[in-house]
């Protein structure tokens, strides 16, 4: 498997890519970002490529049909094509997770539920007729395939992107400006997101029921945290490689944390997925425009489908279901309260997100519930606690928590990126850059590292 | 040199990376077959200067390439003896047979328990020894996925020695139960699985114990370990330290886990047998106990090419041999964890590897009902 944050990739692929990239005139440049994307995703598996492959075609077939030539609009929509889209990309998608959930033989492909809901939406917007040039072979496979997003997003969108210029120009700034989100991503991936990623495995190593009420607290805050610093790190590489490549920004994470309630948290956390829930479920349902037991409806609809798309174990429907209740909650009970107290919302955010995330976390029922008890100890008592666990972490961990923590804040991030072109944030980088090239080549030369006994 | 100036001015953090790498790239592949000779290096997919990294986390430096060129080959030479050693203990003599052995009785007060020996037990290096004075080595299924770099040749002989510290003298204890007194003169050394014993096991307060995640047998008496007395005090230590300015009547030691990963079994115990030696040289008159490394979970041992049951059961049978059942004793925790295939059972393991903390009492337990009483 080929990742952002592998030697293979920093000190082979990318480079080498960016080269041929360059070197090549404007208007072939697509050409050369759809064969890198084929092997790079071939590296994680020839089979995978394949799939990948015949879907790519299928759905550029279906698509020509879909999109109506006449650009007044006169001649509808191909409907036949467009359902037959839909049912293949959604039912390869449903199939996929429920097999690879009951067995442990079937692999969901890298990047599946990426990819088959860009090409959902490429589908659903020919069909609306948003897309308003007919796209061209070229065009759909470099969409679907382009390997900055191909294997975890952020779930790019035809129109976004400047996928309607065909020549793919890159300006000084831009290019300056992708590397620099790629580099601060990369340390965010490597030098928190992975160390935090311990913490956890420590707390499930002492077992839940024997973990002091503090430390379970903690491990709730560390996997917020871990999970953030992971995914917003992986999103800031892909959108740094892309506007390097010539692609705007990608804007999938904006301070979820400090977000004024649950439901602006999911309007700020992985922005590109809630957008398309927004688009092509919620709104389509009828939004919250059709009374309030519709919208109800809707938000619970939407939300376990979220909980679906994330894995098909139990505790992501529970995981859905509470976020739907909490958004219903703060919509129709604490609305006013909120927008007149903001604090009652960051308070939300603070206390009710890492708990939702620790349901995320444990797929066992009786595993989560002890945590439950072990977080509410009012509940039930532990088993051979031992009430210096807290501290002994948090002597280890408290580093990448505090830096993770500032992180969440929108001032320390704008500052950082406001004085990007200064040389000693630079330095920082390029210290960055090494630090966490450090860490890369340790755990792949032995990658039982982590697991140290 | 325009040039230059303006690709610096417009591509400032580019110019950065790319300056830092060129002497990090050019160090490590100059070194490639000097310096960093011992790492593998897979140009295809790996960077020259991941070499230097590499090095840098061994504590390798670049700079050392110009001041010991000497001392690397010294050390060749030395791996090239210890490969010889390896090949040369195959052809060593068979263990010469012991004679007669002179069954000594353990104390009365010492109720005798000899655990119903599993059946897919064997009786492993402590043949010469009579039933019930050390634990056999319990077996575990194989699952096919161990890599043979980890492992030695079946026939590999281990201790054959006649006389000295590990030899069987025919003077022998049998192991029964105590109660916790037992394990207020003794001493647990140990990786992450003795913290986690001292921590969330009973003895704290009562036994000390000086351990220290990652720890293993090639970097255990390099490193500082954290040191908890028998009040439960504790501080950084060396394991010499401890040794040489403490007494204890009984040294428990469990290592192993940390360098599945490493060497092949022979290299394993031999450092497990000098660290023995050591610690025979600081405490003479200790009871010395050879924990066996307790097995991973059927996840673990049936898809980690290293960290599998089929590795450890082969180091516990190597260790095993060190034993005399006169005052250096082999006990096996596995019976008390583990399934019947042998794989630790996984409802007591978070991880596959580490007891869970409400399952340590089993490792209490197995200790408090194999220990080894010396009469008069």
């Amino acid at each position: 498997m080929i990742l952002f944050n592998s030697l293979a990739f920093l000190f082979r692929f990318f480079p080498i890519f960016l080269i041929i990239y360059f070197l090549t005139p404007a208007r072939f440049r697509e050409v050369v970002l759809f064969f890198g994307s084929i092997i790079f995703y071939a590296m994680g598996g020839l089979r995978m490529a394949m799939g990948l492959t015949v879907l790519t075609i299928i759905n550029y077939i279906l698509g020509q049909m879909v999109f109506s030539a006449d650009k007044g609009g006169v001649k509808p929509a191909n409907k036949r094509a467009f359902y037959a889209a839909i049912a293949i990309d959604a039912g390869s998608l449903i199939l996929f997770k429920v097999l690879s959930g009951l067995s442990d033989k079937v692999v969901l492909p890298l990047g599946f539920s990426f990819y088959l809901f860009k090409m959902i939406s490429y589908q659903a917007d020919l069909f609306r007729g948003e897309i308003t040039r007919r796209p061209d072979i070229i065009d759909t496979v470099v969409y679907f395939t382009m390997f900055p997003q191909v294997t975890q997003g952020p779930i790019m969108r035809w129109n976004n992107v400047g996928f309607e210029k065909r020549e793919r120009t890159v300006s000084v700034k831009a290019f300056n400006d992708g590397l620099f989100f790629f580099v601060l991503g990369l340390g965010m991936k490597v030098l928190l997101a992975d160390p935090l990623s311990l913490l956890w495995y420590e707390i499930e190593k002492i077992g839940f029921e024997s973990i002091s009420t503090p430390l379970a607290w903690m491990g709730a805050i560390d996997f917020s945290l871990r999970l953030y610093m992971d995914f917003w790190g992986y999103s800031l590489m892909a959108a740094g490689i892309g506007m390097m490549l010539g692609f705007h920004f990608v804007v999938n994470f904006v301070h979820p944390y400090w977000a004024c309630g649950v439901a602006e948290f999911y309007r700020r956390w992985h922005a590109t997925l809630g957008a398309w829930f927004r688009d092509y479920i919620y709104i389509p349902l009828g939004g919250s425009r059709k009374g309030n037991l519709t919208t109800i409806r809707n938000l619970i609809i939407v939300w376990m489908l979220t909980g679906l798309w994330h894995g098909i174990t139990p505790n992501f429907l529970i995981w859905g279901g509470v976020l739907a209740l909490l958004i219903i909650w703060e919509k129709f009970v604490v609305d006013g309260l909120i927008s007149s107290f903001p604090i009652i919302g960051h308070l939300h955010v603070w206390f009710f997100i890492p708990l939702t995330w620790v349901i995320f976390a444990i797929p066992d029922l009786k595993d989560l519930l002890i945590y439950f008890e072990r977080l509410f100890p009012f509940f039930g008592s532990g088993v051979n606690v031992n009430t210096g666990d807290f501290m002994k972490q948090l002597l280890i961990y408290w580093p990448f928590l505090l830096v993770s923590i500032l992180l969440c804040t929108p001032h320390w991030y704008r500052l950082i990126v406001r004085n990007r072109k200064k040389l000693p944030v630079i330095l920082i980088l390029t210290a960055v850059f090494w630090f966490s090239v450090y860490r890369i080549t340790i755990s792949e030369s032995n990658p039982f590292m982590y697991f140290s006994f | 040199m325009r040039f230059l100036q303006m690709l610096w001015r417009r591509y400032t953090l580019l110019c950065t990376l790319v300056i830092t790498s060129l002497p990090l790239i050019i160090i490590g592949w100059a070194g490639r077959s000097g310096l960093y000779s011992e790492y593998e290096f897979t140009p295809l997919t790996e960077p020259g200067l991941a070499l230097v990294m590499e090095g840098i986390h061994d504590g390798v430096f670049p700079w050392q390439s110009l001041i010991r060129p000497k001392e690397a080959e010294e050390t060749d030479a030395a791996a090239a003896e210890e490969i010889a050693a390896v090949s040369s203990t195959e052809e060593a003599a068979s263990e010469s047979g012991n004679p007669a052995a002179e069954y000594t009785e353990a104390e009365d007060s010492v109720v005798e328990k000899v655990e119903t020996i599993p059946s897919n037990a064997i009786r492993g290096g402590t043949d010469a020894i009579p039933e019930g004075v050390c634990n056999p080595v319990l077996q575990a299924e194989d699952y096919d996925v161990v890599n043979v770099a980890f492992l030695s040749p079946d026939d590999t002989e281990y201790n054959t020695d006649t006389e000295g510290i590990f030899a069987k003298n025919g003077i022998y204890f049998k192991l029964g139960s105590v109660d916790p007194s037992y394990f207020s003169d003794a001493l647990f050394i140990g990786d992450s699985r003795t913290v986690g014993l001292c921590e969330y096991g009973s003895l704290k307060g009562n036994a000390a114990f000086l351990a220290k995640e990652s720890i293993n047998v090639y970097n255990i008496l390099d490193k500082e370990l954290w040191f908890t007395d028998n009040d439960g005090e504790g501080w950084d230590a060396t394991v010499e330290e401890i040794l040489s300015e403490h007494t204890f009547g009984k040294v428990y030691v469990a290592l192993g886990v940390n360098e599945l990963g490493i060497g092949n079994t022979y290299m394993f115990y031999e450092k497990y047998r000098e660290i023995l030696e050591m610690i025979r040289e600081y405490q003479p008159d200790a009871l010395i106990y050879i924990q066996g490394i307790m097995h991973v979970s059927y996840e673990k041992s049936s898809s980690d090419s290293c960290r599998n049951n089929t590795v450890i059961c082969q180091r516990n049978y190597a260790i095993s041999t060190l034993a005399n059942g006169r005052d250096i004793y082999y006990i096996d925790m596995n019976p008390y964890v583990c399934d019947a295939d042998g794989d630790l059972i996984s409802d007591l393991s978070g991880d596959g590897i580490h007891l869970k903390a409400s399952a340590y009492e089993r490792w209490d337990r197995s200790l408090m009902e194999n220990a080894a009483v010396i009469g008069e």
